[in-house]
């Protein structure tokens, strides 16, 4: 609309000082913004607003392949998000819904060596802004987008070849399957004597080819010039260092702790790290459970069902502290541990917490030697033949009196204490 | 009636608490003389029933509520630049003929808020793009002190605001100045134009042209009137975030000391094309300070005949950027190109457009290419910045002054014939030499009617100061005005 003014959102610039922060860049203390010229249906304004000459982070670096591997982030800068155009047959259709909402483009140099270094990155980047919060990093939605440039070069050479630009990747499967695509057609391309024109493309995820947008003859030249409507950006060395120190511990950091001082072994610790949610659950876990246990139960029992029913953690029906609560009666006795995993199937299914469950069921265990011992008597005295049988040396019918009495007790009773008993009895 | 070219907002509110006048009734005498001068054409749009509206809340407040606000009632027009809700706002041009702003602009808002009447939105050069008021698609906008065949122009770009308040269809009205639109068709009508710092006066809602530059000017008839439309407008707004943050302090005029004063004489802007008749009125005036005890030194702002080359790239550039958005697909004209976008934004620009508009886009487009950026965008910067740094060290430096004075204009108003002789693009480089640096450096400037010319046309001069000098700039100008005794334009 005419007349209208750009407004900075200050929570975007300090969003972007955290990332910064988070891989270890430089924070630009005096940024500022400038116009991107251009037309095109889905940029209302015909010039975007974004940050050429000096963006707000410079000079970063995330690692990849188990911190083998240093990626090297040039920039991140903030710019306004355009529109998105919907093409259908004869007619396009514009959603302005997106555009002038600020986004953060993050510039990795050309590090990354095959669309498996590609995607291991964006997983790593991905998991840092998860934890930041700066993104909730959903490529189906467009949270977070992928530009990959690809090029490539005979094996030994020490140039880069002409790249090309693949534009708004939406999944780490298509950043994958379109960067191996465009590698193979570069590569017939210049074993058959061709060059590669330095294009944009854009990746057609139903026939998996990538195909040109536009040529770099008919790439326009943008007019960049200082945004007159934006004061430049000055940030402060306090302002930065209170965000550096509310800056939550980060993926890797947090992995090395649980190996080193929790001792969880590193495919659990990645597993566990690899999303912040997952982390602060197991936290919660931890916090009041060994942390075998709590990794186990996070792991097998919790992660088995959320997979099974799709659903992710944060949604997840059991929450932390009940889960917590379940562990608690488990350690203490107050039920066993094959009807713990019961419980925790009901809590599953219905939401409540364990402690009713226990109740309205039940589910006790019972340690009473006596009662047990009763239990044991009927079972003997029923089942006179077995007990001979045992007693010439069929041991293995040990395992059919404790599903006996198992099942007599509803599955409460406590194992130890019916082994002992058990054993006492048999060998009389 | 001709108490409408002279009245004062004091003098009005006196006439409301006597009953002599009402907001209603006195509305009303405005909307008649804005009908009866409709031959001036200084109106885009008449908005009388607004204005109706507007006096009978005013008229409830004064007599009901006896709460009267500082506008209370008094009327005001709007250069049809600034956004209006409701009302359209055309930027005098094909392209937002039929544009109906869904939100108001903040100078707007805050006038309304103050009492204010809206009684229509004034004509202008095509995005204000001109210093003559020739070149609207409503066709130009005549001056109001002389009739004949041979018609003299307002002045531009805000010359239906000026036009308005010389002909008593309103008491004050809002210009916009990017580099004299405001003080220039003041001086030539007659009227006050200032130009507030830059920051001061929140641009939301003024259809941007240069917005490093642009500010929203006031146009009223004497000093006054023009610090009290000054106080409801100025200060810091969250929508522009070029608005300084500090509060604004009211400014008020009061009774000071001119030997404490110091004003300097910049001898650049005695310029090739200056007419002998402003010349003298310069030395006047200045000679006239002095016998008041003023300090009256001569001082030099050695860069200030490439300012107007600067500023014209400058200008171009950011002209070439805030006009991509007229593109035929959101708002505004489109027509019924449907071959391909590209030929949907050609023909709807082409048409949209006038040979001015388009003019600056390309030359500004050229200028910001990859290839021309430093030769043209960053050195036009650089001299910006020596421009600034000029009126720095006459502020600032050793010997400094408080104040500048020198003519608004080269001459008093041209006829019709004569100005539209000339480019529009060389028109500009010529009217805009004495106002354009004030622009440049952000600082605020005032243009005041000194005397009538052996055309029987207004002289008027300018007083420059440093950002955010508004209580010494508005003071001294009171003093003056009160020396000269400018007459109230005689309508029949």
């Amino acid at each position: 609309m005419p007349g209208t003014l750009p407004v900075l959102n200050y929570s975007c610039i300090e969003q972007a000082i955290c990332t910064g922060l988070a891989i270890s860049a430089e924070i630009n203390k005096c940024s500022y913004f400038d116009r991107k010229n251009y037309f095109y249906p889905d940029l209302p304004q015909g010039y975007q607003i974004t940050q050429f000459f000096e963006p707000i982070v410079k000079n970063g670096k995330v690692f990849i392949n188990n911190n083998e591997k240093e990626i090297r982030i040039a920039r991140i800068h903030l710019e306004q998000d355009a529109g998105k155009s919907i093409h259908e047959e004869s007619k396009t259709y514009i959603d302005l819904n997106r555009a002038g909402v600020a986004l953060m483009e993050i510039v990795s140099e050309p590090d990354l060596r095959s669309s498996a270094e590609a995607a291991e990155f964006m997983k790593k980047l991905r998991q840092i802004l998860r934890y930041i919060g700066s993104c909730d990093g959903d490529m189906e939605k467009g949270s977070l987008r992928c530009d990959a440039n690809v090029s490539v070069r005979p094996k030994g050479s020490s140039t880069f070849g002409t790249r090309c630009e693949i534009k708004n990747l939406n999944s780490i499967r298509y950043i994958v399957q379109a960067i191996d695509y465009e590698a193979q057609r570069q590569i017939k391309i210049l074993e058959s004597g061709g060059e590669i024109s330095q294009d944009t493309l854009l990746f057609d995820v139903t026939l998996g080819k990538t195909k040109v947008m536009r040529s770099k003859e008919d790439s326009s030249d943008y007019r960049y010039f200082p945004e007159p409507d934006l004061l430049p950006v000055e940030i402060n060395q306090d302002k930065i260092d209170s965000i550096k120190s509310s800056l939550p511990e980060l993926p890797d950091q947090k992995k090395l702790r649980y190996i080193e001082e929790l001792g969880i072994n590193e495919y659990d610790a990645d597993v566990i790290t690899s999303d912040k949610e997952i982390a602060d659950y197991f936290e919660k876990l931890a916090k009041k459970h060994d942390s075998k246990i709590a990794v186990t139960w996070l792991t097998v029992e919790l992660f088995g069902r959320l997979n099974k029913t799709n659903i992710d953690i944060v949604s997840s029906p059991i929450k932390a502290d009940a889960l917590s609560e379940l562990l608690d009666f488990i350690v203490d006795g107050t039920i066993s541990a094959k009807l713990g995993k019961q419980v925790f199937d009901i809590m599953f299914e219905t939401g409540k917490p364990a402690s009713l469950i226990i109740e309205e069921q039940d589910l006790k265990q019972i340690t009473d030697r006596g009662q047990i011992a009763e239990v044991i008597d009927t079972i003997i005295n029923s089942n006179q033949d077995k007990v001979q049988e045992y007693k010439s040396g069929k041991t293995k019918l040990y395992g059919f009196f404790v599903g006996e009495v198992m099942k007599l007790t509803k599955g409460k009773a406590s194992p130890d204490v019916v082994n002992s008993i058990l054993n006492e009895k048999l060998s009389n | 009636m001709n108490k409408l070219t002279s009245y004062t907002i004091k003098e009005i509110h006196k006439g409301f608490q006597d009953k002599l006048l009402t907001p209603t009734s006195f509305v009303d005498l405005c909307i008649q003389r804005a009908k009866q001068k409709s031959e001036l054409n200084a109106f885009i749009t008449l908005t009388e029933e607004i204005a109706e509206n507007h006096a009978i809340e005013s008229e409830k407040r004064t007599y009901i509520d006896k709460k009267m606000r500082p506008l209370e009632g008094i009327t005001i027009a709007i250069k049809d630049n600034f956004c209006t809700k409701n009302i359209p706002t055309t930027c005098a041009s094909n392209m937002l003929k039929n544009f109906v702003p869904t939100y108001d602009a903040t100078v707007y808002s805050r006038l309304i808020n103050s009492g204010a009447c809206l009684v229509g939105k004034s004509n202008l050069d095509e995005f204000a793009m001109g210093s003559g008021t020739v070149d609207s698609i409503f066709g130009p906008t005549r001056n109001p002190w002389f009739s004949s065949e041979d018609w003299k122009i307002s002045g531009g770009s805000s010359g239906g605001s000026a036009v308005s308040v010389s002909s008593g269809s309103c008491v004050a009205a809002i210009g916009s100045d990017t580099g004299g639109s405001t003080r220039n068709p003041a001086a030539l009508c007659g009227v006050i134009g200032l130009k507030p710092t830059y920051g001061l006066v929140s641009r939301y809602g003024l259809i941007p042209l240069v917005n490093s530059m642009d500010v929203p000017g006031i146009l009223a008839r004497n000093i006054d009137d023009t610090t009290k439309i000054l106080n409801c407008v100025a200060g810091p707004d969250t929508l522009d975030a070029t608005t300084v943050k500090k509060p604004f302090k009211p400014i008020n005029i009061t009774d000071i000391d001119l030997s404490q004063i110091k004003i300097g004489i910049p001898v650049e802007y005695h310029c090739e094309g200056m007419s002998t008749e402003v010349i003298g009125l310069w030395r006047h005036i200045a000679d006239l300070l002095e016998n008041e005890k003023c300090q009256i030194q001569s001082v030099t702002l050695p860069h200030t005949s490439v300012s107007i080359a600067a500023y014209s790239i400058l200008n171009q550039c950011e002209v070439a950027s805030n006009m991509a958005r007229y593109d035929g697909l959101e708002f505004g004209l489109r027509t019924s190109e449907d071959y391909s976008t590209e030929e949907l934004y050609a023909s709807t620009r082409c048409i949209g457009f006038n040979n001015v508009v388009r003019s600056r886009i390309f030359a500004g487009n050229y200028f910001l290419l990859t290839r021309n950026y430093e030769k043209y965008f960053l050195k036009a910067l650089r001299l910006r910045r020596l421009i600034s740094d000029d009126f720095n060290k006459v502020f600032n430096g050793p010997n400094s002054v408080d104040l500048l004075l020198t003519p608004t204009t080269l001459t008093d108003a041209p006829t019709y014939n004569d100005f539209t002789s000339k480019h529009n693009r060389d028109q500009c480089a010529l009217q805009d030499y004495c106002t354009q640096p004030a622009n440049m450096a952000g600082i605020p400037a005032v243009s005041i009617p000194i005397r009538v010319s052996t055309n029987n046309m207004p002289l008027s001069l300018q007083l420059m100061g440093p950002a955010f000098s508004e209580q010494v700039l508005l003071n001294v100008a009171k003093r003056i005005e009160d020396l000269v005794q400018f007459p109230s334009l005689k309508m029949e």
